[in-house]
């Protein structure tokens, strides 16, 4: 049963029945009915989990890392993890060329990774969302500019030129995360412009130009909350793939300086070795797999969480 | 004193595929405590009308080529946004087709009220929060405080409407333009919504502006009509004249056209043969000639004005008050003895 079948007719008539209770849903506070939802999805429960215990390792990197992550022992290198015949004790992972400890490298490698990760990705979240509601609120000139602007670089192999870029800036990890970030801007703008593109049409905007609304006032009251949920979408994804774009970086020997652990430059490393000594590029690759994977799914939670439409 | 006044609007729509005049020399008044209802087809530039009145219209590509929109003696053709905004939602406030998709979706309807409440008044969070809860009172919702927490698909059809009402009568507007406030309701609903805006008209004094094909609404609720064609206004009066007597052969049939309870039961609908013309390519002269059943050879190179056909009745058409006067009654006279004719046959069988 709904109001309207309770309320008849004229305004007088209801007055008599505001005092009947509602039975519509009640609206629960946002985080209740966010562990409500949580509760029925195992696979996101998984996911959120290893989410937040990468980022308290992170977090927490120098007090759970079992050894110094430059440490080296070149007596001790490429020891197996500790469940492999001829392991060192200690060195649960096992132990790098150089005799580092894989656990504590990739333990500290996680810092690097949320830092670029989520840094990049808000870099380019912001960049792009700016530029995709203006270009699709306005059109015209600007919208033609930026949006072949955008052609040109999604055209352009992002790895070579934030190969050149780093290589003419020389590595630093700030670089790194201006260089992602100015990289991943597009994918932003084009789905928040054509998204805006079909609100700005939309009937509830007219009539909030018909209430009385200017530009400003509808991009963030009216087209902001309507793009939220497919920029959590991209943001996710982002930040997966940004972190995965760091990890390439260092790979090729061109991410954050070398000094500094990283999840890319340990799977590079131990390329050389992997015939020999699989766990130092198995374990940084199994990190990289599990953190993205996460991030990807608890993403999917989120958006499907953001819709007020979805069923739950 | 007439709160709205329209004259001689002219709004063009520049296409790629050519200029569509959607609104073509349209005056009207609107005075306060009073309905003016808009009638015509689909496609007569009933809905630009009422979107060029408070400048709606995206431009590009409209453009508006001549005429005022006097709002109590200002030219709403010649603002800035900043005084079009001003006069939007606190002096002339608007209400959409359909109320499904004129809120948006993912806010709650307390916060969007609350909005169109703060717009022009500056009030604390709880008092714009009041008003709103208020707003939804006045409209006849239940349980306002809870409802205001909702979203708008909590809502059935005829309780968005009667939010989008409450949102546009939050400041209180002098003239509110309702562009088909019931085409996506069902009958009752229909009937609740009107029940209401002509509460609300008399409680506020407000002037209504009821864009609409239901010509049963037009005859119980309107006081002045504005008949539209093409994008020309072909007829202006009050309801009781027009109805008693129209004076454009488009009016004729239009209202010829309208189901009716005392025809006989299975009795086929009369609609006006052909369909509206293309407004890209429009024929000569008279806009409906071509669909006329008075057409004369003239009536392809005149474009008729809209003239006084009897006092305070004005109607596009060359033909004369008398000729239109005959063809209105034959056409009544024929359609009374088809009933008549169709009585008796059905009392016959039975």
């Amino acid at each position: 049963m709904t109001i309207d079948s309770v309320v008849a007719g004229t305004p007088d008539e209801t007055e008599t029945t505001i005092a009947l209770p509602s039975t519509a849903p009640r609206q629960q506070s946002g985080w209740r009915s966010f562990l409500k939802a949580l509760r029925k999805n195992v696979v996101a429960q998984i996911a959120l989990g290893i989410l937040v215990l990468v980022v308290l390792v992170g977090i927490f990197a120098p007090l759970i890392s079992p050894f110094d992550p430059a440490a080296q022992d070149l007596i001790h290198r490429l020891k197996p993890p500790i469940w492999v015949p001829g392991a060192l004790p200690g060195h649960i992972l096992g132990t790098d060329d150089l005799g580092r400890d894989v656990l504590s490298r990739i333990i500290y490698g996680t810092r690097v990774s949320l830092l670029v990760g989520v840094a990049a990705t808000v870099l380019s979240g912001v960049i792009g969302t700016v530029i995709g509601v203006v270009c699709g609120f306005y059109r015209g000139k600007i919208d033609a500019l930026f949006m072949r602007l955008a052609d040109i670089q999604l055209a352009f192999p992002t790895i070579l030129l934030a190969l050149v870029v780093v290589v003419v800036l020389a590595p630093s990890l700030w670089v790194v995360i201006v260089v992602l970030g100015l990289n991943g801007w597009m994918s932003y703008a084009r789905v928040i412009r054509s998204e805006v593109l079909s609100l700005r049409s939309r009937d509830f905007v007219t009539a909030a130009r018909a209430i009385g609304d200017n530009d400003v006032q509808i991009m963030f009251r009216h087209i902001r909350p309507n793009i939220l949920a497919p920029l959590a979408t991209i943001g996710t994804l982002q930040v997966a793939a940004m972190i995965v774009a760091e990890a390439s970086l260092s790979y090729l020997g061109l991410g954050v300086p070398p000094t500094i652990p990283t999840w890319g430059g340990m799977l590079a490393e131990g390329q050389l070795y992997i015939a020999t000594a699989w766990w130092i590029a198995v374990f940084s690759g199994l990190a990289i797999v599990l953190t993205t994977l996460s991030i990807n799914v608890t993403g999917d939670m989120l958006r499907d969480f953001a819709d007020p439409k979805a069923y739950r | 004193m007439a709160i709205l006044e329209v004259k001689n609007l002219k709004a063009e729509f520049r296409l790629d595929t050519g200029v569509v005049r959607a609104v073509n020399d349209v005056s009207f008044q609107v005075e306060q405590g009073k309905t003016l209802a808009v009638v015509g087809e689909s496609g007569s530039g009933k809905t630009a009308t009422a979107l060029s009145t408070l400048r709606l219209n995206p431009e590009p590509p409209c453009v508006y080529t001549g005429g005022e929109i006097l709002f109590d003696g200002r030219d709403l053709l010649t603002m800035n946004d900043r005084e079009l905004q001003g006069i939007r939602g606190r002096g002339i406030a608007m209400i959409f087709q359909d109320p499904m998709t004129s809120l948006n979706p993912v806010r709650t309807v307390g916060s969007q009220i609350v909005e169109a409440v703060a717009r022009h008044e500056k009030l604390s969070r709880t008092d714009a929060k009041a008003r709103a809860v208020q707003a939804l009172r006045e409209v006849g919702i239940a349980n306002p405080e809870e409802r205001a927490r909702q979203y708008p698909h909590q809502f059935s059809g005829g309780m968005r409407q009667r939010v989008m009402i409450a949102m546009a009568l939050a400041c209180r507007p002098k003239v509110l333009i309702a562009d088909e406030p019931t085409t996506a309701l069902d009958v009752t609903v229909q009937a609740q919504i009107m029940e209401l805006l002509d509460d609300l008209k008399h409680r506020f004094d407000m002037g209504i502006v009821l864009i609409t094909h239901d010509l049963a609404l037009v005859a119980e609720k309107a006081d002045d009509v504005l008949v539209m064609y093409a994008g020309r206004p072909v007829e202006k009066a009050t309801a009781q004249a027009l109805f008693d007597e129209p004076k454009m052969p488009y009016t004729m049939l239009l209202l010829q056209s309208a189901p009716r309870a005392d025809r006989p039961k299975g009795a086929a609908l009369d609609p006006i043969p052909g369909s509206p013309p293309n407004l890209l390519a429009l024929p000569p002269g008279c806009p409906f000639q071509p669909r006329c059943f008075l057409a004369k050879p003239e009536c392809s190179s005149i474009v008729p004005p809209l003239e006084f056909k009897a006092p305070e009745h004005e109607a596009a058409c060359i033909l004369s008050p008398a000729e239109l006067s005959a063809a209105a009654h034959s056409l009544t006279d024929r359609e009374d003895a088809l009933t008549a004719a169709a009585a008796s046959t059905e009392r016959q069988i039975s």
